[in-house]
């Protein structure tokens, strides 16, 4: 299953529908079974979390918003074992129910 | 020391194969690192211009999030500017940014104070720490990336290489970049 808007993965978030079990499951049964365990395959909408770049994808804005973004604690990142940042998507749902307010 | 090692081949293409698939990152890098040392250089150019336009008023309204209502003067960078409005007779400066977010456009202040020069040294300051942040981000991928793709072999030195090369970027101006490379040429 492939993904390719952002858009679409906005619409996802925004709308909270990754937190509907009903429509994950929905989802999953729609999903090839050779796509459906591997971190890798993981649709880009169903991750926990996201890089820098696919944040910023997500959002529509250039990635050095992002890095602002979170200079500013606007946003709060976690670091993985090398140092990469990744965002978790509830802090995308955060910022966009409640912009920068 | 470990600058001094010569990288292997396998190195020396893992760098070239890692600055293709950076690219985008490495230039962007380096143009907000020179629209940085620009800013730095005009700082007081910048000002003056800032107040100049303060004086002679755009009439152009910006309103911020909060309510606040500022008088754009100059733009600094893309979607950041900088405004200006009167409080109780004193002029008063800030440093707004519009994200334009699908849920519709923000507009904050980054900073404000009422000596414009300071005012565009703080958020200068503030940008050297958002590319520091990138810089370390960028470098955390590229180690991960190597990692994956040449598993088992030590790929330090490239990312080394990169790591020194973004941090002279940011740490030098233009005018004073050296031609001399460390490590892997990249």
């Amino acid at each position: 299953m492939v993904f390719s808007r952002p858009n679409f993965f906005l619409k996802l978030i925004g709308a909270g529908q990754l937190r509907n079990n009903n429509n994950q499951q929905k989802r999953m049964e729609t999903i090839p079974e050779n796509e459906k365990t591997t971190p890798a395959t993981t649709p880009l909408a169903e991750r926990l979390a996201y890089s820098i770049q696919e944040a910023a994808d997500l959002l529509g804005i250039h990635y050095y918003t992002m890095y602002r973004l979170i200079q500013r604690q606007k946003i709060k990142t976690c670091r993985v074992l090398r140092g990469k940042l990744l965002v978790p998507r509830t802090e995308l749902v955060k910022l966009l129910q409640t912009d920068l307010r | 020391m470990k600058y001094q090692e010569r990288p292997t081949e396998l190195q020396e293409s893992a760098a070239t194969e890692t600055k293709m698939a950076f690219a985008e990152h490495l230039n962007q890098f380096n143009s907000f690192c020179d629209a940085l040392h620009n800013l730095e250089r005009n700082l007081e150019t910048t000002g003056n211009d800032a107040f100049k336009a303060a004086l002679l008023s755009s009439g152009r309204v910006v309103k911020t999030d909060e309510g606040a209502e500022w008088q754009h003067d100059v733009d600094l960078m893309k979607d950041i500017s900088i405004c200006h409005r009167r409080n109780a007779g004193e002029m008063e400066f800030a440093v707004v940014e519009s994200v334009p977010l699908p849920s519709g456009e923000t507009k904050e202040v980054l900073n404000s104070g009422h000596n414009v020069r300071e005012v565009l040294q703080t958020f200068a300051h503030d940008q050297r720490q958002v590319l520091r942040l990138w810089k370390d981000d960028v470098t955390a991928q590229m180690r991960e990336h190597l990692e994956q793709k040449y598993p088992g072999h030590d790929m330090s030195i490239v990312v080394e290489s990169f790591e020194y090369k973004m941090s002279r970027a940011l740490a030098q101006r233009p005018a004073q970049a050296q031609n001399q490379s460390r490590g892997v040429r990249i």
